[in-house]
């Protein structure tokens, strides 16, 4: 755990030293500000909107930072040469891969937690009281971490056998397809038949299913927390799907060869 | 030392991005341009159609609507459920999904219809002359009790007539909100620039078309009842009657008229009717019947 600890902490201070956290975190602080400024019919403390905005941003860049990280630790060590460094301590692979994603998802979720924090300092300062439901809030939050810990392992597979710009827009497309498409591939497999729509279904059930970690409407809209059992069945699937990601990482990891020729 | 020299190979590098942007910019301009003209024929025909019209045209079009959908979406406190999923096959997902996402219909509170506004707001600069977006923003500044903003909802029923200055349906608007308010000398003004202007840009065979120039019709009508105008109340009631010749009403009250007695009910009190009415139909929500996707317009 200790060696996995070790792995995790370089990812910290590597994401530390850049400053792709902070870019986003002012982004999101500007694009907030401005929408709290605007004056809309003269209308004052509407947070409706800002909530529903605000939350889309805090899921768009916690979507691109945990994608763009993830999708950087393992080729950025094998570009420098530092991979061989690495694996000549004494670390197994698995551990290397867990490391990896221990530290793409914990700075994700940290960055994702800052934004949150901004976001609900921004409704308490333009609604005062209608700020965001506590138990609602957690549980969002909760749910958002599951997707960016799917999203991180998914990254971090495909870069095992990839290069950071070709595992990333793969990432990229796979899970906007997962985010948009998917909810509405049911309406496919009702019209197709045959192979055809076991080939439909498996795809349906084989994808990461992101919708059901979405809990923006009930936030924006004050519709309260979800019930207990639902909430950890989506958080068990959550997790269930990562440590499946991070499993089949590991078993593309593992007897990689790595070459000279790749070094930057 | 030149720019070249400290900036090798900058020019080099970003000549093909910069060439490629620009290509996408002009080849999505000429798209909106071309498409523009399909989506929205009569546009051209409106009297102010500003360089963002031009450029980006169908784009602005589909803005405008997306965002009047969110301003529903936003009255119905978040509920999306759509039947058209109802015959799609019940999964495990979905199942949960119905759990987390709300799909039930809930009307906001009145004091929380303000929320909806920067919707409406953005769907108005999208789309200027999305004329359903300007009678809804009125309807709910006006009557919502939570807002009850009268001079906003003139505001913008102004600001939709500039955009559109040859449209009825707003002119018809300021005419039921001046009426709202006993404001009669305003509200003849606009009822006759309403019924000069009809049908605009609409087919006049159109239900929409038609039920504008009904209530139009009627209205002035009955303010000429009020001012004592019989022969040009009579003139209205004959063109109401062969507008709908299937109304007995119409044809008892034009035998009032001519026969010279008094209605029975004041014309003041028709028309106070008629808008508590409209208000009632406007604010129905056809969620509640059809489970349809629907804007809260007549």
């Amino acid at each position: 755990m200790t060696k996995v600890l070790c792995i995790t902490r370089i990812v910290w201070l590597d994401m530390l030293r850049r400053k792709d956290v902070y870019v986003l975190l002012i982004l999101l602080g500007a694009l907030l500000t401005a929408l709290v400024s605007l004056n809309i019919f003269g209308l004052g403390g509407l947070v409706v909107y800002v909530k529903d905005v605000g939350l889309l941003a805090t899921w768009g860049f916690g979507w691109i930072l945990a994608v763009h990280i993830a999708c950087r630790c393992l080729p950025q060590e094998e570009q420098r040469g530092t991979i061989y460094a690495l694996l000549a301590k004494p670390v197994t692979r698995l551990q290397l891969v867990v490391g990896k994603w221990l530290g793409a998802w914990s700075v994700t979720c940290a960055a994702t937690l800052a934004f949150y924090a901004l976001l609900t300092a921004m409704v308490v300062f333009q609604g005062g009281t209608a700020a965001l439901d506590g138990a609602v809030l957690i549980q969002g939050v909760l749910l958002h971490g599951a997707v960016l810990a799917i999203l991180c392992a998914l990254g971090l597979l495909f870069s095992t056998r990839m290069h950071q710009d070709a595992a990333a827009t793969l990432t990229y497309v796979l899970s906007f397809a997962a985010f948009i498409i998917l909810p509405r591939m049911p309406g496919l497999m009702a019209r197709a038949s045959g192979w055809h729509g076991t080939l439909v279904s498996i795809v349906y059930h084989l994808l990461p299913h992101f919708e059901i970690f979405d809990m923006r409407k009930r936030m924006v809209h004050d519709w309260g927390a979800v019930n207990g059992a639902t909430f950890l069945t989506v958080l068990l699937y959550g997790a269930v799907y990562t440590a499946l990601l991070l499993a089949i990482a590991w078993l593309a990891f593992r007897k990689k060869r790595f070459s000279r020729e790749n070094l930057a | 030392m030149t720019h070249s020299a400290r900036f090798p190979n900058l020019t080099g590098r970003l000549a093909p991005w910069l060439i490629l942007a620009a290509l996408g910019t002009c080849s999505f301009v000429l798209s909106c341009r071309l498409s523009f003209a399909l989506v929205a024929p009569g546009a051209h025909a409106q009297a102010d159609i500003t360089v963002a019209d031009q450029m980006l045209g169908a784009a602005r079009v589909a803005f405008g609507t997306h965002f009047l959908e969110a301003a529903d979406i936003y009255y119905h406190a978040g509920g999306t459920g759509r039947l058209n999923d109802s015959d799609w096959p019940d999964t495990w997902f979905r199942t949960l999904s119905r759990q987390i996402v709300p799909r039930e219909y809930r009307h906001i509170e009145t004091d929380s219809i303000a929320e909806m506004a920067p919707m409406l707001w953005v769907a108005m600069r999208a789309d200027p002359h999305n004329i359903e977006t300007y009678l809804i923003a009125a309807y709910w500044f006006a009557t919502s009790a939570g807002l009850n903003q009268p001079e906003l909802a003139h505001e913008v029923l102004r600001e939709g007539r500039r955009r559109n200055p040859l449209n009825y349906r707003i002119r018809l608007e300021q005419a039921l909100l001046f009426l709202r308010e006993g404001r009669l000398a305003d509200a003849r003004q606009a009822l006759d620039s309403a019924l000069a202007l009809w049908p605009s840009q609409e087919d006049p065979d159109s239900d929409q078309a038609r039920q504008g120039k009904i209530y139009a019709l009627t209205y002035r009508a009955l303010l000429h009842e009020s001012d004592n105008q019989v022969a040009e109340a009579i003139a209205l009631w004959k063109q109401l009657a062969a507008l709908q010749p299937d109304q007995t009403d119409i044809e008892k009250r034009l035998a009032l008229l001519k026969s010279g007695a008094p209605p029975p009910v004041q014309a003041s009190s028709v028309w106070q009717r008629m808008l508590r009415r409209s208000d009632l139909i406007r604010a129905e929500c056809n969620h509640d019947h059809h489970h349809d996707h629907h804007h809260h317009n007549p």
